[in-house]
């Protein structure tokens, strides 16, 4: 298990769309994949679980993978935050 | 597969389909919008969600209808395509709903319990947000 903290950073936030490409992203890998904040923990291949997070412009996220592609699973992920969701 | 349409009044279902379509970044031609018009005569209205039907039904393992308002037109009329565990009929629709029935039509979870799934999902999507940011003040702050 590996995990990483990542700060939102685009400026709508974990918004419908962002979440959807973030489950997207994480479907992709057969990791389990956790996304965190202080107050709560989604499943990160559930949309409606992410948008529960309900996660604004500069959250800190916990990122946590577990499984056989773990490493590629949470390079991918912190790369798609980072990279603002390829909105702005 | 589990077939799939939003039965609503006015243009509520090709809204509300779009707007999934647009979160999710991906169209699904399987599922199938179908607004009744205001001034539809029911008989038409009644054919027209026939059709599609009867379109839907083809190779799919069931039907799924997702209509607007419990006792409104667009579900009576829905409702009496209803077969158990064949065509099932949720009312009621809003977005959460929508996008988990999106996912759930593609898996192998026998059409009975996505409706239960979707019920559950559907209502616990609804948040007040008074609720969230004071959640020691309990329910009404």
């Amino acid at each position: 298990m590996i995990q990483r903290e990542v700060l939102v950073c685009n400026r709508l936030g974990l918004h419908a769309r962002a979440a959807a490409k973030l489950v997207q992203l994480a479907n992709q890998f057969q990791s389990q994949v956790s996304v965190s904040t202080n107050h709560m923990s989604a499943d990160a291949k559930s949309i409606l679980g992410v948008l529960t997070l309900a996660a604004a412009k500069d959250t800190s996220l916990i990122i946590e993978v577990n499984g056989p592609d773990e490493q590629t699973a949470l390079e991918k992920i912190e790369a798609l935050i980072k990279q603002k969701f390829g909105e702005e | 597969m589990l077939g799939m349409m939003v039965v609503s009044h006015g243009t509520l279902a090709r809204e509300f389909v779009d707007v999934a379509f647009r979160i999710l970044g991906e169209e699904d031609p399987a599922v199938v919008a179908l607004c009744i018009d205001w001034n539809a005569d029911s008989a038409s209205a009644k054919e027209q969600i026939k059709k599609a039907l009867r379109k839907i039904q083809e190779g799919s393992d069931g039907v799924l209808i997702l209509t607007d308002l419990f006792g409104g037109t667009p579900t009576n009329l829905a409702m009496t395509f209803y077969q158990a565990g064949k065509v099932e009929i949720l009312t009621g629709v809003n977005l959460p709903m929508l996008i988990k029935a999106f996912s759930l039509r593609k898996t192998a979870t026998p059409l009975v319990e996505v409706v239960h799934t979707l019920r559950e999902k559907g209502q616990s999507a609804m948040v007040s947000v008074s609720e969230v940011l004071n959640p020691e003040e309990g329910e009404g702050a």
